[in-house]
């Protein structure tokens, strides 16, 4: 049988780069485990595990959100207008700090 | 932003009850919840599937939406809320605002009528969630809010 383009895809691409590159359009199996390899960001929270509100910056206006104990914004930063740079918010984050890999996130 | 419309999909994750397929997180604006669908992308058996519309009050560990891949007008700014799917641990339920069953050989399609809107605001959170279903077939969702 030959490959599917979806399985020539998993050989020639890194979790990462599928994800800036597709963002939630995840239709395979294979994509789905990928996806599942990406690094789990803490949500930044208070002493009360109340979320942090700051400002983010979407499409060229300051708006209130949430980041990531490392710095990055949940859904995305910058000009997420069109094409460009749709699949940079896509990340994994979790409340749980026994859940969380990223390495920046727990120090 | 205001008066923009946003849809989340997720069509992955197959797994038996509690599953959380879709989840949206307020900050500073009102998302008002328009619609829904959500169906079975490989069943061929009947057999019950319960979902509900619940207030969570914890994140648990999922992937958060890139907002512009959100947007139903392209030319739109990107959403405030946040949407996320795959999620790979449950959040901490609340309070229930929607409750409905389907046979999973199914589809589920409701929309909202203007005004009669679940909301979500400030830093709370909404999730779609089956609560009844023993069936681990992919699940194809769409959750499609408006922003105030």
């Amino acid at each position: 049988m030959p490959k599917t383009k979806d399985e020539k895809l998993l050989d020639t691409e890194t979790a990462f780069d599928q994800t800036a590159r597709m963002g939630n359009a995840w239709q395979s199996v294979g994509q789905y485990e990928k996806q599942l390899e990406l690094p789990v960001h803490l949500v930044a929270m208070d002493e009360d595990d109340d979320l942090i509100l700051v400002k983010i910056e979407r499409d060229g206006a300051n708006v209130m959100g949430y980041r990531t104990v490392c710095g990055l914004a949940l859904g995305g930063e910058g000009s997420t207008t069109r094409g460009k740079q749709r699949g940079e918010g896509t990340l994994r984050s979790t409340d749980d700090r026994d859940d969380a890999t990223c390495q920046a996130c727990l120090e | 932003m205001a008066g923009a419309a946003f849809a989340a999909i997720d069509s992955t994750a197959g797994a038996a009850a509690p599953k959380t397929q879709i989840g949206l997180l307020a900050a500073t604006v009102r998302a008002r919840v328009r619609g829904l669908r959500i169906g079975n992308t490989a069943a061929t058996s009947a057999g019950g599937n319960r979902f509900v519309l619940n207030a969570v009050s914890t994140a648990g560990t999922k992937t958060d939406i890139t907002a512009a891949n959100t947007k139903l007008d392209p030319n739109s700014p990107s959403p405030i809320t946040v949407a996320s799917s795959t999620y790979t641990a449950e959040p901490t339920s609340g309070v229930t605002t929607e409750d409905f069953g389907f046979d999973r050989v199914g589809t589920y399609i409701l929309w909202y009528p203007p005004g009669a809107e679940p909301f979500v605001t400030g830093a709370t959170r909404l999730a779609l969630q089956k609560t009844v279903g023993t069936e681990t077939d992919v699940l194809a969702g769409t959750l499609v809010w408006s922003e105030d």
